[in-house]
This record gives structure tokens, C-alpha cells and sequence, in this order.
């Protein structure tokens, strides 16, 4: 819990800062290869979640994927 | 005082900021449907079945997703084999449904996804908020999940149910993340996951091994015992570079620990390639992941009754696992056509290598107990799908 609540409370430090004067660094206008599709991190959503679900179900190791929800199908 | 501040307050704090600095429109995901069919094939068991997941926006500030799936799951795996339990035919049906709600830079999500087995039956739901902000190079992700499943024990071959077995598990998740934009080439992402989990966790198929007397070459199975609570720790850091030749290479790293004792490490490489006049993409993967041992796990134990946990599972034995993947995808409508705008086709195959490091073979009776090679194998997944954007 302890780690949780330091992670929180980062995240409600940079939050914060969203209100103050940091300006983008990288332009609107360069970023034409970030919009690219080789440049998304999940370009097929229903590929991961199967892949993600045999990982998790054979490995003692979860989390960290962005993935939810359980059920197995395994014995 | 930080020892002071509940994670709940701290969460409140940080949703009053993100909803405070709502100011540009941001975008949702795009409308789409992809209908793919799987197999699972690895250790004796064989898993097949469709699924289907389905995106649809509204006003451009809301977008709904809905999924469906089936799990064939037939064969015997180790641990059943190892206690003489017949082969497996069961079906895993899983629905979900998802809504987004886009407001300024914040991204509102809820879903809700039910599992259902003839043994166990899983339901979970989980709320997000999504914050752009610096000019849209930083994306702060919150989400909470809840999760409850009830575990029953199938007694025969008929598929008759044990009627005074019954047990519950609860699961509470939370989750941070952020992606942020480095350079023009540069993207970065990190994510956290705490999971608490209380109830019965274990399989209640599995047993544990021990000796049928101190120096006997024969072992004897009883049951197993879990804690009834477990939390789990993930932290996970991930770098995608967009190479000169119009190409992305992306590199992952996960640290996991849990109250258990489990310590796991995942790395992952990934290649991405168009071609054909972009009319392919291909993706090529590495990942080795590696973990120790559960405390209270042991592939042998002394006598029945050594100590008050113990567990044979070999997902909590230590295991390393190689996986190479391959995935090719063809657009073959690239421009709007009725009311579709893109359609493609993908094929993905992952190739995993499991080799455990204290969970022997005990199907090879004939050797004495404790004496068998260690248990490894391989599984092959393969996924094909057909996705429209509309």
C-alpha cells in the first residue's frame, strides 16, 4: 500500500504541474511519425487480450498489461 | 505525513485535477469490428473458439465496445494425468461491454466482462479516467477493477457438480499508467498494477506430492492449501522508437512481486515492418520471462502434513519461457468503400517454450520420487481475424 500511495501521489504531483507553464516540446506539427501506425501501441486489441490471457494463465506473474477481468479455461 | 494519506484520498485528489484541467477536445478510438477464430495447443491441452469485439462511436464524445468469446478447452494436462483424472471437454463464454466518454482532454471508461465455466464463473468490473495534458505529450491513465468469481468443482465425467463445494474469490485492482511523447521518434510508457485478491485461490483439481515414508521411492498425492489472501505488484516500462526506414522497434520490461514471494521478470522486443506499398505490416516478438518459486510451493514434499501452505501448481513453481511470435496483417480495402473505410486480414503465431526449474515430471513413476527430469514443453497459439473500420 505503501508503494501505491507513493505512485498515487506522484501522479497527483505531475497532475498538478499540468496546471502550470510546461510547453510542449515536441509540436503538434511533428508529429507526424508518432501518429503513424507502427507507432501504436496496441494496433489489435482483440490479438493482446488472447495472448495476455494465456500468458497470465500459465505464469505466476499478472498485471502491468492494462488487461481486466478473469476466468481461466485451463485445468 | 504520506503514511498518513489513504491511496483513496490520494485518487480523489488526482480525479479533481484532471477533471479541473479539461480544456481541448481529444479523440476516441476509432469505430471497428474484428471477428477472429484461436488455438491454444501446449501440455496436453488443446483450446479453440471464436471471438468477436465490436467498437462503435457516437457524437464523437461517446464510444461503446462490445466482445464475445468461447473457449473449446479438451485434453489432460500434466497435473491431471499425474492423478489419473480423465480427459477434459469444457466451454469458457466470456462477454464484455465497454463505454468511453470523451469531455475536454479526460476520457471517462467503465466496463464490465463475465466469464462463465461449468466450474467457475467470473465477473469483473472496472472504471478508468484518461488525461491528456502538456500539449497532449503526456497521457495519465487511473483505473480501479472489481472483480468476484465462485469456484464449483466438477466430480465426474458427466459433469455432475460436488454440492457442498463452493467457494468465492474476491479481486480489487488498481492501476496507473502513462504514455508520453519523448521526441519526434521517441515514445514512452510506464504502468502500474496492484491486485489484492481474498478467497479461494487455488485449483481445486491440483495436489500437492509427498513421500509415502522418509527415503521411499514412492510418492503419495493430498491436497493442496493456499493463503486466502494474496496481493500482487507490477510495475512496467516500455520504449517504442520509430526507426529511419519507416519501421518501429519497441522494447518492454516488467517487475513483479507478490506476497506469495513470486518475483517475475518479463522482457519483450518487438519489431514492426510495413511493406508492399503499405499494403502489409508484419510484427516479429521476442519475450523471456523468468520467476522463482511461491514460498509455500514445493515439487516434493517430505510428509503430508509439513507445513500449514503448500502448494504443487506449477504456475508457482520457478519457470523461465521463451516466446517468439510472428504476426502479418493484409489490407485488402485501403480506401472507403461503402460504408467501410479500411478492411485487413491478420494471422499471429507465438511459439512458447516453457521449462520449469522445481516441477519434475511425476507421470514417469517408474523412477523414484524426486528423481524425475524436470517438466518442460511447448504451446503454439495461433489467431486469425478479419477487422473492418466503418
Amino acid at each position: 500500500m505503501k508503494t501505491l500511495s507513493l505512485l498515487v501521489l506522484l501522479a497527483v504531483v505531475a497532475m498538478t504541474s499540468a496546471c502550470g507553464q510546461i510547453q510542449p516540446w515536441v509540436k503538434p506539427y511533428e508529429r507526424e511519425r508518432l501518429a503513424d501506425r507502427v507507432m501504436a501501441w496496441d494496433r489489435d486489441p482483440i490479438a493482446t487480450g488472447y495472448i495476455t490471457h494465456v500468458r497470465e494463465n500459465r505464469e505466476g506473474a499478472r498485471g502491468g498489461t492494462g488487461e481486466t477481468g478473469g476466468g481461466c479455461g485451463c485445468n | 505525513m504520506l503514511c498518513n494519506i489513504t491511496p483513496l484520498r490520494l485518487a480523489a485528489a488526482a480525479l479533481a485535477c484532471l477533471a479541473a484541467a479539461s480544456a481541448l477536445a481529444d479523440v476516441l478510438p476509432e469505430d471497428r469490428a474484428d471477428a477472429s477464430w484461436r488455438t491454444y495447443d501446449g501440455g496436453g491441452l488443446k483450446v479453440e473458439g471464436p471471438a468477436v469485439l465490436v467498437r462503435k462511436g457516437f457524437e464523437d464524445t461517446v464510444s461503446v465496445s462490445a466482445g464475445y468469446l468461447v473457449d473449446r478447452v479438451s485434453g489432460a494436462s500434466i497435473d491431471m494425468v499425474m492423478l489419473g483424472a480423465s480427459p477434459l471437454h469444457e466451454v469458457r463464454k466470456q462477454k464484455q461491454l465497454g463505454v468511453d466518454y470523451l469531455y475536454g482532454k479526460t476520457t471517462y471508461s467503465a466496463g464490465i466482462q463475465e466469464s462463465i465455466e461449468n466450474d467457475y464463473d467470473s465477473s469483473t468490473l472496472n472504471v478508468a479516467i484518461s488525461q491528456s495534458m502538456f500539449g497532449d505529450l503526456t497521457t495519465v491513465t487511473i483505473g480501479v477493477s472489481r472483480g468476484w468469481d465462485i469456484v464449483t468443482k466438477v466430480i465426474n465425467a458427466a459433469g455432475q457438480k460436488d454440492p457442498n463445494f463452493r467457494k468465492r474469490a474476491d479481486r480489487k485492482t488498481w492501476s496507473l499508467g502513462v504514455s508520453q511523447i519523448l521526441t519526434r521518434n521517441w515514445l514512452a510508457g510506464f504502468d502500474y498494477e496492484a491486485i489484492t485478491e481474498q478467497g479461494y485461490l487455488q485449483n481445486p483439481y491440483r495436489a500437492i506430492r509427498y513421500l509415502a515414508a522418509p527415503g521411499s521411492p514412492i510418492y503419495l498425492t493430498g491436497p493442496e492449501t493456499y493463503p486466502g489472501t494474496r496481493t500482487s505488484n507490477a510495475a512496467a516500462a516500455r520504449l517504442k522508437y520509430y526507426l529511419p526506414w519507416r519501421a518501429s522497434l519497441t522494447g518492454r520490461y516488467r517487475y513483479f512481486f507478490d506476497t506469495w514471494d513470486i518475483h517475475a521478470h518479463t522482457f519483450e522486443l518487438d519489431y514492426t515492418q510495413p511493406f508492399l506499398d503499405d499494403s502489409f505490416i508484419a510484427d516479429l516478438t521476442y519475450r523471456y520471462y523468468t520467476q522463482n518459486s511461491a514460498s509455500f510451493y514445493s515439487d516434493l514434499f517430505q510428509y503430508a502434513n509439513q507445513q500449514n501452505y503448500m502448494a504443487r501448481d506449477k504456475e508457482l513453481a520457478a519457470q523461465d519461457n521463451n516466446a517468439v511470435g510472428a504476426a502479418l496483417s493484409y489490407d485488402f480495402l485501403k480506401s472507403k468503400h461503402w460504408v467501410l473505410k479500411k478492411a485487413s486480414g491478420s494471422l499471429h503465431y507465438d511459439y512458447i517454450m516453457y521449462k520449469f526449474r522445481d516441477f519434475r515430471d511425476a507421470t514417469q513413476r517408474q523412477l523414484p520420487a524426486g528423481t524425475e527430469p524436470m517438466y518442460h514443453y511447448n504451446a503454439s497459439v495461433v489467431q486469425a481475424f478479419f477487422s473492418i473500420w466503418f
